[in-house]
């Protein structure tokens, strides 16, 4: 049931703290910049995103303390708020599965994957953010790597 | 067609992506710690400036009048919740001031800060 209610919150933070691109703008910024940075390792990009999505997850963790006493997301629950994240962003469809140590990310449908045939390049601007995200939700570390059309994201 | 009919038909047409305000503050402040290079920066950021024009120019099947830019821009701006801006055209020049942005926030200096978006309104503009 608290899944359904973090996809409500996560809507609900989006829509007071988001800010509103169009589209075509972000598409086109973030497929210039997965191509320009194609040749530099995800290891190195993710120096400069990791940390963004921390904050964002620290904002959102504040944000769900403050409004609605909600001091703790389990394992479970994450993968709704990620779901409900991209969805309502506008960043794309994805489905989340948890097996074992490891988090499943599978992007069905994004603008992300129309920036490059190989999804390396494509999703590869953004594993940082969701890595910094997910490893401040949960308390815990995780380090991510790309298969396919999926993120996949090991619990340290 | 008034200005704001126009912005109302550009939304009609357009998916939104909507990026929590943190997440742009430090992608941009990191990004400048690491001393990402300006002028590949500004070029994207030109470019996809121009996406959105051409994306706007289509929605309205038409020209703008230069007349038209400051109310259009403030609309933007004040729609994505970057900020309230007031703009306005001395001779050959727009000058677009911030009155607030939650960009502001940022631990870098404003035109730090707002340098990354320069691009894009030239673009948008251009």
């Amino acid at each position: 049931m608290k899944g359904e209610f973090l996809r409500a919150y996560t809507r609900i933070y989006l829509e007071l703290e988001g800010l509103k691109f169009p589209e075509v703008l972000i598409e086109s910024a973030y497929s210039n910049l997965a191509n320009f940075l194609r040749d530099i390792p995800v290891g190195v990009r993710r120096i400069i995103t990791r940390d963004a999505g921390k904050k964002v997850a620290e904002s959102f963790k504040n944000f769900l303390r403050d409004r609605y006493k909600i001091t703790e997301i389990k394992g479970e629950e994450v993968l709704a708020v990620v779901e409900t994240f991209f969805k309502i962003s506008g960043m794309g469809d994805v489905k989340c599965e948890v097996d074992g140590d490891k988090i499943r990310v599978e992007v069905k449908d994004s603008f992300m994957l129309r920036a490059n045939p190989d999804p390396n390049i494509a999703l590869g601007q953004f594993i940082g953010i969701l890595e910094g995200f997910i490893s401040e939700l949960l308390g815990k570390e995780v380090v991510g790597k790309i298969e396919g059309n999926s993120y996949i994201l090991t619990i340290k | 067609m008034e200005i704001k009919d126009k912005f109302s038909e550009l939304l009609k047409n357009q998916k939104l992506v909507i990026l929590p305000k943190d997440l742009i503050v430090y992608l941009f402040e990191d990004s400048a710690k690491i001393g990402f290079l300006s002028g590949p920066r500004d070029w994207m950021a030109r470019e996809a400036g121009k996406r959105y024009a051409q994306a706007f120019m289509d929605s309205v099947g038409g020209e703008i009048d230069l007349g038209e830019i400051p109310e259009l821009l403030e609309k933007i701006y004040d729609f994505t919740g970057m900020g309230k801006v007031k703009v306005s055209i001395n001779g050959n020049e727009i000058l677009l001031e911030f009155l607030h942005s939650p960009l502001f926030k940022s631990s870098l200096e404003p035109k730090e800060i707002l340098r990354p978006f320069l691009g894009v309104v030239e673009g948008f503009l251009s």
